[in-house]
């Protein structure tokens, strides 16, 4: 399967509005499997990861037409955490598009941005 | 709301069936200890095979949600709850009177919900806020384990002493000797604690950028030799090598506030350092995760003649300025 995250923008404003779409387009014996949307912030570096979610959905479940399909979303952003790039520590945004594998690995794709302030 | 949890990875369906299949002999005996108490009228036995039947259901509840991706086990009525949340400040600082509002006004609907410590200040007696002493709970459970330790290891070194066994007496001192050092060094934690210096901000919150007056007092009687005070932004991470967790620290702003000594002080008598100093704006604010935080901190070090040494921190919250 393979799905493609588009956004409008990369860079954004905490309280700002991240609009975006998800297209579709699995093989079709994935097309009974579920796939899930999600925004999220999460830790990398030298620690275990840690992670936030700001926005859920399940965009097919089962559901042919919908396991590939163009999905718009939006979601008003936090004002916390910012995106960050230290030296143990980052603290990366991202779109990420799961699809749930039965057996075996899921397919994940990240779309990543950034949240902060203008310098 | 802002959830935040462990990452984990989505469990396999083998491992899953795995789980579950552990979970039937625990059901099993439960099931059936209660069938049994019944059966034979006596209702007592009813409670160990009710815990042994939830036991066995929170096993199986855990099993079937770590099939669930990592994100949707993060959930819970999310983007609604933060929209509410943050649309009224994002009008706030747009109009003209943003700029006079204070972290803790801009920040209030989020400081429980957002990736922070929670701090509770309380009204300071120089400034407005007076930062938390740090916990006394990791010394006193030292102590306790100390207290605990020696109270297990000491009857041994007694009754072999009674016994004229004396080889056997020195080797179960050495244990006895770990448990003494240990309730030592837990009882200089708890004297150095009774001298710890006072630390008052301007505010709390505090934008990064701002400055932010800062105020230590040692208290006496002491005899100090040497006093530091440095702010710090720290990085601090935790993750686990094999079955150990270890935690880690880096440093990415330090700043010396005080460096004075020595001075003697009378019983009563307070020796206060007021700074003001000014946030660097380029620096990364406060954040806290189940397993990493960057911390900002007040550093305090007090070398006393004739008292144990204090090095403590004490964690204010410095947030991103809004719309810089």
């Amino acid at each position: 399967m393979s799905a493609s995250i588009h956004l409008e923008g990369r860079t954004f404003v905490p309280g700002s509005l991240l609009r975006g779409r998800v297209s579709l387009e699995p093989l079709a014996e994935h097309l009974g499997r579920r796939v899930e949307l999600a925004v999220l912030w999460e830790t990398e570096g030298k620690g275990d990861t840690d992670m936030g979610v700001v926005y859920y959905r399940v965009l097919a479940d089962g559901d042919e037409k919908a396991a590939s399909s163009e999905h718009a979303f939006e979601v008003t952003l936090p004002f916390l955490p910012l995106s960050y790039h230290g030296v143990l520590l980052k603290i990366g945004w991202r779109v990420r598009v799961r699809r749930l594998a039965p057996l075996g690995d899921d397919f994940v794709h990240d779309e990543p941005f950034e949240l902060g302030w203008p310098p | 709301m802002l959830l935040v949890t462990p990452m984990s990875k989505r469990a396999g369906p083998f491992a899953t069936l795995f789980q579950i299949l552990v979970t039937v002999p625990f059901a099993a005996a439960g099931i059936g200890s209660i069938a049994q108490a019944v059966r034979s009228g006596r209702l007592g036995g009813v409670i160990p095979g009710a815990l042994f039947t939830a036991a066995a259901g929170w096993m199986f509840v855990r099993a079937i949600r770590a099939r669930r991706s990592s994100e949707s086990r993060s959930l819970g009525g999310v983007s609604a709850t933060i929209a509410d949340v943050v649309a009224p400040v994002v009008l706030d600082y747009r109009t003209a009177a943003a700029p006079s509002r204070t972290a803790a006004q801009i920040y209030a609907p989020l400081l429980l919900t957002a990736p922070l410590p929670r701090i509770r200040t309380k009204p300071g007696l120089v400034l407005a806020r007076m930062l938390p002493p740090p916990s006394v709970a990791n010394v006193f459970g030292l102590l306790f384990a100390a207290v605990f330790w020696n109270l297990v290891t000491l009857p041994f070194v007694v009754v072999a002493i009674l016994e004229r066994s004396f080889g056997l007496a020195a080797f179960v001192s050495i244990f006895v000797a770990v448990g003494i050092f240990l309730a030592v060094f837990a009882a200089k934690g708890i004297l150095a604690r009774a001298k710890l210096a006072r630390v008052e901000l301007s505010e709390e919150p505090v934008f990064v950028g701002d400055e932010v007056t800062i105020h230590v007092e040692q208290r006496g009687k002491a005899q100090v030799n040497r006093f530091e005070v440095d702010l710090v932004c720290r990085e601090t991470v935790t993750f686990t090598v094999g079955t150990d967790t270890r935690s880690e620290d880096h440093d990415v702003f330090a700043q010396s506030l005080v460096d004075a000594g020595p001075v003697a002080l009378a019983r009563g008598e307070r020796w206060p350092h007021q700074v003001t100093v000014r946030l660097p704006s380029n620096l990364p604010g406060t954040f806290r995760s189940a397993r990493n935080g960057i911390r900002w901190l007040v550093r305090v070090r007090a070398d006393i003649a004739g008292w144990p040494d204090y090095d403590e921190l004490y964690e204010l919250r410095v947030l991103p300025k809004v719309g810089s």
